[in-house]
């Protein structure tokens, strides 16, 4: 009896002794618990959706407040258009690969395809444009390889990295003591700088789920906030491509390093390219 | 700032469009022809303003966006419109100032650019309307139902602008009262805005001052300018 007691001491202290995370004891039990939760709310693969908010973007000369901004999301696409009162002012377009964006103000737009091997590629993209939707498989799977650890004050903080064949990047998600998402950090391997920073704000229930009310995103100057005021599903099958710009603007290939270096600038994901 | 300016411009100027023989309504008239007559008044005025109602359907299936504001339309001179919206945008085309400008109320900045940077047909319909009344365009009647009451109206067929235009339909209708310019409908496969024009005023005398921005002076300018985005080697 008493040798069963010290194994039963021996086998907590040991449990006890590990670094708090989801490889076991209390800690580590309900850190998976508040992860299961959050892969339960945050997870789910979402059906077509729309929404509408309002949009406010700083990227170096560029900045603009309240431009009211519809979206929509569709499998592998996503579409945004942004309005500056009653102007088109911004189309952003993500149709598998291939990426336009539209500055309809300056007569600039890029059309092409998203390089592969830069930053987080075509899926990452596609991932930070609805960063609230963590259903990917590639996103999905490399938050339950993360680690949880508890956060003073509450919450948890799950760092892991997403991986596809030719790249890695870590990442850090913290959690509120609810299980839902606060701010989530990338970075290249190996690199201290991030290279998208997700901000959350407090979750509320739209008509598609429970969703933040905002997100913002911020990579060195560039931020991006996204106020939103609705969220549901939507009946589209496809996305279509944004009206064309017209002949005289100035159109940017993402093979060109001009454009790569604007999209950088606009959506702060991909890395730096010296022209 | 200028696609929703130019797709409102372009609708007015195709409305302004000349009228060919057909086809004809059932009392006879030509839809082109009142259609035309309903414009003209607006183009050969010395100015014209307007209360307005932007209503932009949502691309996404969403519900539509409704902004009120006022148009300012001067003939050879510019145009403006100001959003009615708290913080509601200000937007002038000037051609004797040879700008364009932009004011954001958010952000206090004045957004300016030299006139050419203002669409083509904006300025064509400001610099020289007769012109554009030279060009034919088709016509036929069309009710529509707005805001859950049948409006009678004109589709416009064709435009003689050609290219830019085949994918926009855009349908006009009188206010039954006046006969003036009261609805235009604006749509692409993309999405569609539909402008009410509330309290049409055709003034004898342009007022140049109607093109001037609500501005304060405290507000700074910056200049609307591509070669900004473009990073060290076009700069």
């Amino acid at each position: 009896m008493r040798i069963a007691q010290v194994l039963c001491a021996l086998l907590v202290a040991s449990g006890c002794a590990h670094a708090p995370g989801a490889s076991g004891g209390a800690e580590g039990a309900a850190g998976k618990a508040a992860r299961d939760r959050f892969l339960t709310s945050f997870a789910l693969v979402e059906p077509a959706t729309r929404g509408a908010g309002m949009l406010s973007v700083h990227a170096g000369a560029y900045s603009r407040a309240g431009m009211n901004t519809r979206w929509a999301s569709v499998r592998d696409s996503v579409a945004v258009v942004a309005y500056v009162g009653p102007v088109r002012a911004l189309d952003a377009v993500l149709l598998g690969e291939s990426a336009f964006v539209a500055l309809r103000p300056y007569g600039l737009a890029l059309t092409g395809a998203v390089p592969k091997g830069e930053g987080l590629g075509g899926r990452g993209l596609r991932f930070l444009t609805r960063p609230w939707d963590f259903s990917p498989p590639w996103v999905r799977e490399a938050i339950e390889r993360a680690k949880v650890e508890p956060v003073d004050g509450g919450g948890w903080r799950l760092t892991g990295q997403f991986e596809d064949a030719k790249m890695t990047h870590d990442f850090v998600l913290d959690l509120n003591d609810k299980s839902e998402p606060l701010r989530l950090r990338i970075q290249h391997d190996g690199d201290e700088r991030s290279l998208a920073l997700v901000r959350y704000g407090p979750v509320r229930r739209f008509d598609i789920g429970r969703r933040p009310q905002w997100v913002e995103w911020t990579r060195g100057t560039t931020r991006a906030r996204l106020d939103i005021e609705e969220h549901e599903r939507a009946k589209l099958a496809a996305i279509w491509h944004a009206p064309p710009p017209d002949p005289d603007w100035t159109v940017l290939s993402l093979d060109d390093p001009r454009g790569r270096e604007l999209l950088h600038r606009l959506l702060g994901v991909i890395d730096e390219v010296t022209p | 700032m200028r696609r929703s300016a130019w797709v409102v411009m372009t609708a007015v100027t195709v409305l302004a469009l000349g009228a060919p023989v057909e086809p004809r309504s059932a009392a006879g008239s030509d839809p082109a022809s009142d259609v035309r007559a309903m414009v003209r008044t607006i183009l050969d005025a010395p100015e014209v303003m307007s209360d307005v109602v932007l209503e932009r359907s949502d691309p996404f299936g969403g519900d539509p966006d409704v902004e009120r504001g006022k148009l300012w339309y001067l003939p050879g001179r510019g145009i403006r419109f100001k959003s009615s919206r708290t913080h509601g945008h200000d937007m002038v085309v000037d051609h004797p100032k040879e700008k364009f400008y932009l004011y954001s109320p958010n952000e206090n900045v004045i957004y300016e650019a030299p006139f050419e940077k203002a669409p083509a047909r904006i300025r064509k319909l400001i610099e020289d309307p007769d012109r554009v009344l030279e060009k034919n365009f088709r016509a036929v009647e069309q009710s529509r139902i707005i805001h859950g009451r049948s409006r009678h109206g004109y589709q416009i067929l064709s435009t003689g602008l050609g290219d830019s235009l085949t994918s926009v339909a855009i349908w006009v209708a009188p206010d039954p009262s006046t006969r003036q310019l009261h609805w235009l409908s604006i749509s692409t496969p993309a999405d569609s805005l539909l402008i009410e024009l509330r309290a049409l005023t055709i003034r004898k005398k342009a007022e140049p001052g109607h093109l001037t921005l609500s501005a304060p002076a405290s507000a700074t300018v910056q200049p609307l300018d591509p070669r900004e985005m473009l990073g060290r080697e076009s700069r």
